[in-house]
């Protein structure tokens, strides 16, 4: 029992004076005091550029930089069943030559192009349209007989006129 | 016999005539009928083929957002993009749609807003069509929809700096009581945000969010209680004679700043603390905590008091994509193409630095005159900058160093230093014209603060503040895995976890700079006050308050992973409300050129027509 409590007054009396995480360790640490105007003036001679070290690092995530096997589903299989490609690869050229686009633009395009001789159309029509009506009335009018009393009545019209 | 033909060839020609009208009637029945039959069909094909053109749309979007998230960069958009025409389509991809049919999409534009660097302006063509016979290619007789879709991928003012206090990874405050810590602004991570060994001061909205990038998949929540004052201590203690109450927020007052249902306190609502949440107009207004369990207000006047809760919103806190430093090309290219704008002040005055570009001044003691530092708003390789009250360190807009900035002592006018490296903070840095919040009109306060210093410090590595060369194994703990956390970005690629002892390509260890020792030792002191809006890719931390008299930090940290070690008491930090953004402008009151976020916006959807094949 004494042993017990022996153990447990070492283990808390360890866990007491040991640093917490911020601010214990404040005691062992040389302080830099805050300097005076008059110094700072003085490390103004360090004022200027240095070249550069080495050399800059390309990329702040290069090291390690991997793909991860067990990364989450939701990400991973986001784009299962359809079409997808690489951004920065020839992928994307590969998948397909634009060809679609281009005939369905066209075929559009000739479509739009097409309604705007619309108007062109319709005269022609309405020109055929009113010639045919004329040629049909010339030509009824052509094989229609002159109704007899016509003749008679214009006879009579001018014998009494005269 | 001739009476009678003449007779006959009317009744033939009455009969014809008739017979056609009859037939005319007929036939336009027929083509009526078969014309409703015709349309209902194509309506019925020209909805299919839409969806089919936004599936396209939306597949090819998605790929280079998700590389834009990542990047932030448009690199790899210009690459694949540049040139793009309706004749020659870029990214080209195609697809299908089980029973619907199939897409095919490219980009046919691709161009940058003049003047806009920050923007990309790219068209979608998707073609989406009825593979009837199943080859996989759009044939004559197949019918196919044209819909263009502009959308912009920019670089936005990020919401990150709408904090005090950002870390993405881990927030934690830990060992500090009520009077050690007081936070005057809010607080968010991505990620899990702990408050242990004690309970400091928050007079602010306190944010943690789920976050399954994280290497751990962390919940998302706030653990411990902050004690937080009341809106009269707040203003009490701030009227008193307190170090910085100039530098605070002012608390919320509504004989001052209004009803908060009324217009005079749209314009103070982002400006002012109020220790009640609640909500306006449908909004979180006030101090909070907010987690993956929705959002509360609460009460906690003391460290040993019990908190009381208010619940306000279930919805669960959001992600705030942080911005990421990747290509320093892109900083050199925005530093030497910036001009300032502004001609005028808010209040009619002239700006003495209208139409100048990006500088670095700093005073040279051998020729006693001030030297300019920059060429064409860069400097290659790293800057020692020490500035006094007589010669302090004068900054215009964005300036971007290749390498190191160490920097100390009195800063003056407005803007933000890009490093390739890290930011050395190795002594206080002050401001010789703060601003001061204090005040009863907004539009006063805000023309006066409009003028004054602000300094912006972007680390595409890490901020490091005290001397690293005496950073112990406590300190540097901090800056090292396990504390440091991995995360995954988009396309589930791991980013390890910053670790201060890895060396980089210039030879020195990640927490070291490239500026030598010896210069190092000869500039650092304690740093008891820092006046900067601080933003660093991995690490924000280092030895602070070294020199005894406790820590101010007037401003913003933001930062993935933070390692801040506190060495005298009390620290405080206070919100700098001018690198906000304004509900009613949209934008902060100074324009320091700060990190931006990515996002996409849809601007256009067009019809461009459709064929319904030969």
């Amino acid at each position: 029992m004494v042993r017990k409590i022996g153990i447990v007054i070492i283990v808390l009396g360890i866990a007491a004076f040991s640093p917490a995480p911020i601010n214990d360790s404040i005691k062992n640490h040389p302080k830099r005091v805050e300097q005076s105007q008059a110094q700072l003036t003085k490390q103004q001679q360090f004022n200027g550029v240095v070249p550069v070290v080495g050399q800059i690092p390309l990329s702040v995530n290069e090291v390690g930089m991997e793909r991860d096997k067990s990364s989450r589903h939701s990400i991973e299989h986001e784009g299962e069943g359809e079409s997808s490609m690489t951004v920065g690869t020839n992928r994307a050229d590969k998948v397909g030559n634009g060809a679609t686009i281009v005939e369905a633009t066209n075929r559009v395009e000739q479509e739009v192009h097409g309604s705007k001789y619309l108007w062109l159309y319709g005269l022609i029509i309405a020109t055929l349209g009113f010639g045919g009506w004329k040629l049909f009335q010339y030509k009824i009018e052509k094989s229609m007989p002159v109704p007899e009393f016509s003749k008679r009545f214009l006879k009579e019209f001018e014998n009494g006129n005269s | 016999m001739k009476r009678l033909r003449r007779k006959q060839g009317t009744t033939f020609l009455a009969t014809t005539m008739l017979m056609s009208l009859l037939s005319v009637a007929g036939m336009t029945y027929l083509s009526s009928a078969s014309n409703v039959m015709k349309t209902a069909k194509r309506k019925a094909l020209d909805v299919q083929m839409t969806q089919l053109c936004d599936a396209g749309v939306q597949t090819l979007l998605r790929t280079y957002w998700r590389n834009f998230r990542d990047s932030q960069a448009f690199d790899d958009m210009t690459t694949d993009l540049t040139n793009a025409s309706i004749a020659s389509p870029k990214a080209v991809t195609s697809g299908s749609l089980p029973g619907a049919g199939n897409f095919s999409v490219g980009v046919i534009s691709y161009t940058q807003p003049t003047g806009d660097v920050y923007s990309r302006i790219v068209t979608v063509r998707a073609v989406g069509y009825i593979d009837r016979n199943g080859n996989g290619s759009l044939d004559s007789n197949e019918p196919a929809k044209i819909v263009d879709v502009k959308v912009t991928f920019q670089l936005q003012r990020s919401q990150v700096f709408d904090y005090v206090y950002f870390v993405n990874n881990f927030g934690w405050m830990d060992g500090f009581g009520p009077s050690d810590l007081t936070m005057n602004g809010d607080l968010r991570a991505n990620g899990d945000f702990s408050f242990t060994n004690g309970s400091p001061t928050v007079n602010g909205t306190v944010i943690a969010t789920q976050n399954e990038k994280l290497s751990s998949g962390v919940a998302g929540n706030v653990s411990g209680s902050p004690v937080k004052w009341s809106n009269s201590s707040y203003a009490t203690y701030q009227s008193a004679s307190n170090p910085f109450v100039s530098r605070m927020r002012q608390s919320y007052d509504a004989t001052s700043h209004g009803a908060k249902t009324s217009t005079g306190y749209k314009s103070w609502q982002d400006i002012v603390f109020d220790t009640n949440g609640t909500i306006v107009n449908n909004m979180l207004d006030g101090a909070t905590l907010s987690d993956s369990s929705g959002s509360r207000g609460w009460q906690k006047a003391t460290s040993s008091a019990t908190p009381t809760y208010n619940a306000l919103d279930p919805a669960p806190s959001q992600e705030v994509v942080m911005p990421d430093l990747g290509d320093i090309a892109d900083y050199q290219a925005a530093s030497a193409a910036y001009v300032d704008s502004k001609a005028t002040y808010a209040d009619g005055t002239a700006n003495p630095t209208y139409n100048q570009g990006a500088y670095l001044d700093v005073w040279n003691t051998s020729t006693s005159a001030y030297q300019r530092l920059t060429t064409s708003g860069c400097i290659s390789g790293s800057a020692v900058i020490v500035g006094t009250t007589s010669h302090p360190i004068k900054i215009h807009g964005p300036v971007t160093i290749s390498q190191d900035a160490v920097i100390k002592g009195n800063v003056t006018g407005q803007g933000t230093i890009y490093t390739g490296r890290n930011v050395h903070i190795v002594g206080s840095i002050k401001y010789v014209n703060p601003p001061d919040f204090r005040g009863t009109n907004p539009t006063s306060i805000d023309n006066a603060n409009e003028k004054t210093d602000l300094l912006g410090l972007a680390a595409r590595a890490s901020v490091m503040m005290g001397n690293p060369t005496g950073f112990d194994n406590f300190t540097l703990s901090y800056m090292s895995p396990p504390f440091t956390k991995s995360r995954l970005d988009s396309n589930g690629n791991t980013i390890p976890a910053f670790n201060a002892m890895d060396v980089d390509s210039t030879g020195r260890r990640k927490y070291q700079s490239v500026i030598s020792d010896s210069v190092m030792n000869a500039t650092a002191e304690g740093v008891n006050q820092i006046d900067a809006v601080m933003y660093t890719n991995f690490v924000g931390g280092g030895d602070l308050g070294t020199s005894g008299g406790g820590v101010t930090i007037n401003g913003t940290i933001i930062s993935r992973d933070e390692a801040m070690i506190i060495y005298s008491l009390p620290m405080i930090m206070n919100y700098d409300t001018r690198v906000k953004e304004r509900t009613m402008t949209q934008k902060p009151l100074v324009d320091i050129k700060l990190p931006r976020s990515p996002v996409l916006m849809k601007s256009t959807w067009q019809d461009r027509g459709t064929s319904y094949g030969s």
